[in-house]
């Protein structure tokens, strides 16, 4: 397991992704973009390791810099012209930070995603959204086994038509040639979905009351973490509410000044983007106390 | 008790003017083990089907099944699920989710079942098939023999009285197979689950099934023990002869009454016939092979999948002569099937020199030609005439093929509505029209019952009298003991030896024929039936 937090039951997984996201959309404060930028690559390059920081730096940064440009050379609201530009519009201070601000949101959630993926595995999306809709959970199950099968099948097909010397030269050839085969994965696919059907249904499938198992259970270390994020989900939320963290970039650069308020809720707010990690921190002093000792 | 009883029945699909089934009668007693065994077409995956409730085919029916005292088709729909399992041929299709777990808990999930039932119940199933390693592996991942023992697993968790098996190991490596027919005994026999199954492989499961149901066109010829069907055996038609175990079908070659049922049984019979008796030959010459030219040469190929995997393939070297059937054997995972995907061009050696009829392999073009693991894979069209067609042969040579492959009867037949050993023939007869110098086969046996088998030994012999050169990939013994003129085994990337096939198979202790067990000890190179036979009748003249 890459991360302790990983173990944790899917609802915890939820609330907390759910949080850092709403809070990236609303916290448009350079210091608590800062954080969620700082925690969420944190945490990517615990969960991922040494590959994340190259796709930070090939992908994710050029992406910010990219929004940045963007903004910058479109939109010319602001107070504070720098230049310029070639077409006749300024350049000004207030569009570069916006676009960055953009960037930077576009990036955390991109990163938030990342280790989403990691964390949330099929079978706790499933445990989130299968209990209401059996069904419905069932048949997206199905599509994520099918849709690889299908595309194993594809390549077996265009292989034995390879070895069997079934290979056409030219443009026109090749698109009738992969037609041919796409339409035996198709005949295959149904053939074998007889077989699936009849034996969903001699397992019962389709009677009433079906219910939807999960191996998930709620453990101590869970309702601990459920606890302390409605603490700080709370606290953040007042400190938002009560209007110690204001952003406006136009047409002035408006923000909140260091007052004790706003350093109080971003200390709560960094404590909370970086749960995880301190989970994981806390889980490892324990193992190798424990370690230790025997 | 009976548990299953069959009345009468009989049945015909709509729009066909024969019945698929004419008055069976026969029943099961609770904890029986029945094994049904017929040649493909005869009606049995039809018959099993009506044991089924929810598989129960569609058409015209008489007479009565009745389960537990009731007529099948009043079953309560719960009952219907889980009471009576029914486990299939083809492990893949057969699976709905994609995990372990989720699948073993898919039946108690449409059931109703609450989570913590649903959890003790998948945890004892899995630690009894023991897949407490598995649990949480994706299903892709397994093997076909374990994703079939998942299959049965699965079942097994609704606490069925009957489990149902039509042909569960036509689709695994003999291994695999035997490991499943050892776990469908064990239930059997500890948790006195009753056991219907259609089977071509009856050399295993004959030492454990209670009775033996033989069918032809519909109708059930034979209704009797294994000890019974001995017995009788030389009054059946071929089909059945040929399905038997080799004890069975060497003794009933040379004496009547009741046969040796296992390999041992029959070692101990054949040491009695000789007692106290001068043996004059004890030995098979094995038959010559003139070797002219090599069809393929391989010389210290290397082959791995990714750069910094282990190698598959390693430091292989292997010649095959021109105009002989080669097999390729060895356990699973060895990279057999990598060494056929090499030949064909398919896959591009690291490093090493491949050579076929003497030049490199990239030139060497349409000489070769492979037929795929699951020949599914090369049909595309709608009938097995326009599959032909596509190959744009001539239609003298197309004509040629049909006749070789006999597959005339076919033609008008959809590729996927002709039975598994047709299906091969048809896909050979394909593959023959690119008029091959080099055929490659990847388990080519897979799925035939017995005549099939015999039949596609007959179309190999004609094709290596054409000269034509067969490699196989296979993991069928038999087959390989009667067809192939050389053998090889692959072991650890590499092949360990290449030797005639009589030399071969005499050498193995394990990895041999059941002639072959049951005779070493009196006679030596006897590796099939005919040869067991053939010395026996010399020496007791």
């Amino acid at each position: 397991m890459k991360s302790a937090f990983c173990r944790c039951h899917p609802a915890v997984n939820l609330i907390f992704f759910g949080g850092v996201i709403v809070f990236a959309m609303l916290l448009n404060h350079p210091l608590f973009l800062g954080i969620s930028m700082l925690s969420s690559l944190a945490y990517a390059v615990k969960l991922k390791g040494k590959p994340m920081l190259k796709t930070f730096f090939l992908f994710l940064f050029p992406l910010l810099i990219g929004v940045t440009l963007i903004n910058a050379l479109t939109a010319h609201y602001g107070v504070t012209k720098l230049c310029t530009l070639w077409d006749g519009n300024s350049l000004t201070l207030e569009s570069i930070v916006y676009g960055a601000v953009t960037g930077a949101l576009v990036v955390i959630t991109i990163t938030w995603f990342m280790c989403w993926n990691e964390v949330v595995t099929e079978d706790k999306f499933m445990h989130l959204f299968g209990k209401r809709m059996p069904h419905l959970a069932l048949l997206v199950l199905m599509v994520l086994r099918f849709v690889p099968l299908y595309i194993n099948q594809l390549k077996e097909v265009m292989d034995a038509r390879k070895n069997a010397g079934l290979e056409s030269e030219g443009k026109f050839a090749k698109i009738k040639n992969a037609c041919h085969a796409v339409s035996g994965v198709v005949t295959w696919a149904l053939e074998h979905s007889i077989e699936t059907a009849d034996s969903m249904k001699s397992r019962g499938y389709g009677l009433k009351g079906r219910t939807s198992y999960s191996r998930f259970t709620l453990s101590p270390a869970d309702i601990t973490m459920v606890a302390a994020m409605i603490i700080l989900i709370t606290v953040i939320a007042a400190g938002k509410i009560f209007g110690s963290i204001n952003a406006s970039y136009n047409p002035v650069i408006r923000l909140s000044g260091a007052t004790p308020l706003l350093i109080f809720t971003a200390a709560f707010y960094a404590f909370y983007c970086f749960l995880p990690i301190f989970f994981d921190i806390e889980e490892e002093i324990r193992w190798n106390r424990l370690y230790a000792k025997t | 008790m009976e548990q299953i009883i069959c009345k009468n029945l009989s049945f015909s699909y709509p729009l066909s003017d024969s019945n698929t089934l004419e008055s069976i009668n026969f029943s099961i007693k609770k904890g029986e083990f029945v094994v049904l065994c017929g040649k493909s077409g005869c009606g049995k995956t039809t018959l099993l089907r009506h044991l089924k409730k929810e598989l129960t085919p569609a058409g015209k029916r008489s007479g009565e099944v009745i389960f537990n005292g009731a007529e099948i088709s009043t079953l309560g729909d719960r009952d219907a699920a889980s009471k009576i399992g029914f486990v299939m041929q083809n492990p893949e299709s057969q699976i709905v989710t994609d995990k372990v777990w989720h699948e073993l808990a898919f039946g108690l999930e449409n059931l109703g079942e609450d989570t913590a039932s649903i959890r003790l119940k998948t945890a004892e199933m899995a630690t009894y098939f023991g897949m407490q390693d598995m649990f949480d592996q994706k299903i892709s991942e397994l093997s076909g023999g374990k994703k079939q023992m998942l299959n049965l697993a699965s079942v097994m968790v609704m606490n069925p009285e009957i489990i149902i098996f039509d042909e569960p190991t036509s689709q695994l490596d003999p291994i695999a197979a035997g490991n499943f027919l050892t776990a469908v005994s064990k239930i059997n026999r500890e948790l006195g689950i009753t056991v219907v199954m259609t089977e071509h492989r009856l050399e295993e499961v004959f030492s454990c099934a209670d009775r033996v149901i033989v069918m032809d066109s519909g109708r059930i010829t034979i209704d009797c023990t294994p000890d019974e069907l001995s017995e009788k055996i030389s009054g059946t038609d071929e089909f059945v002869k040929l399905a038997m175990p080799a004890s069975i079908r060497i003794h009933s070659q040379l004496s009547k009454g009741k046969s040796p049922l296992t390999v041992n049984s029959g070692a101990k019979w054949l040491s009695s016939l000789f007692e106290e008796k001068k043996l004059e030959t004890t030995r098979i010459e094995p038959k010559e092979f003139e070797i002219k030219s090599n069809a393929i040469e391989i010389k210290n190929v290397f082959f791995r999948y990714e750069k910094n995997s282990t190698d598959i393939i390693k430091n292989l070297s292997l010649d095959v002569p021109e105009g002989s059937i080669f097999a390729v054997m060895g356990g699973n995972a060895a990279g057999k099937s990598t060494l056929l995907k090499i030949l064909s061009g398919a896959l591009k050696p690291v490093s090493g020199k491949i050579k076929i009829f003497g030049e490199n392999i990239k030139k060497s073009g349409a000489s070769v030609v492979a037929m795929p693991q699951s020949v599914e894979a090369l049909f595309t069209r709608k009938t097995v005439r326009e599959e032909l067609a596509e190959m744009k042969a001539s239609a003298e040579k197309t004509e040629e093929v049909i006749i070789l492959t006999r597959i005339a009867g076919l033609l008008d037949r959809h590729p996927y509505d002709v039975s598994g050993g047709e299906m091969q023939r048809v896909a050979l007869a394909k593959l023959l029209l690119k008029d091959p110098g080099i055929l490659l086969l990847d388990e080519p046996t897979k799925g035939m019952d017995a005549e099939f088998k015999t039949v596609f030994a007959e179309i190999l012999y004609k094709l290596k009298s054409k000269g034509k050169t067969v490699v196989m990939v296979s993991h069928d013994i038999e087959f390989c003991s009667v067809c192939a003129d050389f053998c090889t085994m692959i072991f650890d990337g590499a092949a360990a030896c290449v030797r005639d096939s009589n030399s071969f198979f005499a050498g193995n202790k394990f990895y041999t024929t059941s002639a072959n067990r049951l005779s070493r000890h009196i006679f030596e190179n006897c590796v099939t039936d005919k040869d067991v036979i053939e010395l026996c009748k010399k020496n007791l003249k």
